[in-house]
């Protein structure tokens, strides 16, 4: 493509690399049953265990097999849908849930943003994992409910950033203006509070979609993520441990597709922030 | 003492109790607290026997008040499978998080902090876009992965060290080194920044001035005064390792409170995880607290205004 120096300045050429792996993981997430080689599920038994590049009949096994002769490539292509999927819809929820959370807390203020702001404090004072980890045993494993705990464990992330937003922006003449001329509470908000925070918040999107990643594929190693058949790149690595010793592969290539794209996803998110608070 | 120490202690206790009544709630809205206790395929009236045997058929708040009160007590309750208080089980493998996190902390401290030293001295050295390099990877490397990495390198291939489990003093290396590299990758990066805004001073200027060598300066001017900052996050990140050891443990089988979890999650012993997250809060908040007072210790500003 064009080297042009607007393109150089808004996206350094070390960055493409990265731009290229995340591009790649997403194209390989939305095209998976069209790129995949295989059907991530069939199963083999004669093809079991096979390292990479294995030819057996007319089956190329790029990436190998795993120890139900599955192909290892075709079920990391539809992890990927998995990893993405969940990060994806928790950042959204758990973004849409704080940052309203965090406007009302604001906006309201009294009692009801006390009790919003503290219960903040309180949900961010638990270490992440834990409370992931003691909710999902208390909501039992599976998709959704990886989904709603990942929401319900970092909303407050947003809902801080969202709150000393508000609060610098809310008493500004623009705003009081329009509350002056009529403008109903959830008009204000929407209309007129949350484009100018929604800079902010992005920043935080970029800081958690990585983590978001990393969780999900943490829990479904520890098996208290997303169920079996379905493919999520720490559940295979997780399998893949047991048989460390006699077929490697299993256990390293989901690894290593999950530090790509959280690495890139870092990178990247690391670059947005720079660009947003003006550091370039 | 201080206004802001008391206040800092209160949102502390707050905070506590907090998290308490959250992990209260929580397994109330899961629906029936009870089917979280028992084994799976449990009769009708199993079921009933030990909702009246817990308390569980008496009004919430009753519930509430008793459990906060056994909390006080330093009451964890009983292992639902192993019919032990909860207290003796984490006692018997709190040991071994503790020597896990220990040794991973002296690793990240001990490695990553002169790492940034280094990098902030000789910024265009090759090893410092090395260390850089590291820094960034450190950050997004799942431990559950480099954890199979190292199995297979130190363990499967070259055969150096054991695979898993703690039967040997050395069984603590590989665990330890793996739960240690995002905090390495942190204490490199934090120690970088600290030292390079201590090098743009003007006293650095005048030590450089008077004829002192940039390795003098650093060691005798810049090393005091960056080293606050390094302190400060180090009581974070004990508690980051300490949260890091959930999957570190399981991968390597080390038997620690992290293995402990898992295993009671997977054998449905509700106490001990509920009691396991208790205490992993309370750890985080107090080492927070810790935190802000090294703070505020060090710098007189944050103690006159509070921290908001």
């Amino acid at each position: 493509m064009t080297g042009s120096p607007r393109l150089r300045r808004w996206l350094p050429p070390r960055l493409w690399i990265f731009v290229a792996i995340l591009a790649m993981m997403v194209l390989a997430a939305l095209l998976a049953p069209l790129i995949a080689p295989q059907n991530p599920e069939a199963q083999n038994l004669l093809g079991r265990q096979r390292p990479p590049g294995t030819e057996l009949r007319d089956i190329t096994y790029l990436l190998g097999s795993d120890e139900l002769g599955r192909d290892l490539l075709s079920r990391l292509i539809y992890g990927a849908r998995v990893s993405l999927t969940v990060a994806a819809l928790s950042v959204l929820v758990s973004g849409t849930i704080g940052t309203a959370l965090g406007m009302i807390a604001a906006w309201l203020g009294g009692w009801i943003g006390t009790i919003i702001m503290r219960l903040v404090d309180i949900v961010l004072s638990v270490p992440a994992i834990l409370l992931a980890i003691i909710t999902v045993a208390i909501l039992g494993p599976g998709f959704v409910n990886v989904i709603a705990v990942l929401a319900f464990t970092r909303w407050p992330r947003y809902a801080r950033v969202a709150y000393g937003q508000t609060l610098g922006l809310m008493n500004l003449p623009y705003v009081r203006l329009s509350r002056f001329m009529g403008a109903s509470t959830p008009r204000v908000l929407l209309r007129h509070i949350l484009p100018n925070i929604i800079g902010p918040i992005m920043v935080v999107v970029t800081l958690e979609f990585g983590l978001m990643v990393l969780f999900e594929a943490g829990l479904s190693f520890l098996g208290l993520g997303v169920q079996p058949p379905m493919p999520s790149w720490g559940a295979i690595l997780s399998t893949g441990r047991n048989y460390v010793t006699t077929a490697w592969w299993i256990a390293v290539f989901p690894g290593l597709f999950l530090f790509l794209l959280i690495l890139s996803v870092n990178v990247l998110g690391d670059h947005v922030r720079d660009v947003v608070e003006g550091r370039r | 003492m201080s206004r802001f120490l008391v206040r800092r202690l209160l949102q502390a206790v707050v905070s506590i109790l907090g998290v308490m009544a959250l992990i209260f709630f929580l397994q109330r809205l899961s629906g029936d607290p009870v089917l979280l206790l028992v084994s799976e395929g449990a009769s009708q009236q199993a079921i009933d026997a030990l909702r009246s045997n817990l308390g569980f058929d008496r009004p919430m708040l009753v519930q509430f008040a008793d459990y906060m009160t056994d909390l006080a007590r330093f009451d964890l309750g009983q292992s639902v499978v192993q019919q032990v208080p909860v207290a003796e089980i984490i006692k018997s493998r709190l040991p071994y998080t503790i020597w896990l996190a220990g040794a991973a902390l002296l690793l990240a401290l001990g490695i990553g902090a002169p790492l940034g030293v280094f990098m902030a001295m000789r910024r265009n050295h090759p090893l410092s876009k090395l260390g850089m390099g590291f820094v960034l990877a450190g950050q997004s490397l799942p431990t559950f992965w480099s954890g199979v990495i190292l199995i297979l390198l130190f363990a499967v291939t070259l055969g150096w060290l054991p695979t898993s489990g703690a039967r040997a003093a050395e069984s603590v290396i590989l665990p330890a080194f793996c739960l240690s590299l995002l905090s390495m990758a942190t204490f490199a990066r934090v120690t970088r920044t600290a030292v390079l805004d201590e090098l743009s001073k003007p006293y650095i200027r005048a030590a450089r001035a008077k004829g002192l060598s940039l390795g003098q300066t650093v060691r005798r001017h810049a090393l005091r005064n960056s080293a606050i900052p390094v302190i400060s996050i180090a009581a974070l990140e004990i508690a980051n390792l300490l949260s890091g050891a959930v999957i570190v443990e399981t991968v390597f089988a080390w038997p620690g409170l992290g293995q402990l979890t898992i295993q009671s999650i997977a054998a449905r012993d509700f106490p001990i995880v509920q009691a396991i997250v208790l205490l992993g809060a309370v750890v985080s908040i107090l080492l927070n607290l810790a935190a802000d007072l090294l703070y505020s210790a060090v710098d007189p500003r944050i103690r006159l205004e509070g921290r908001t």
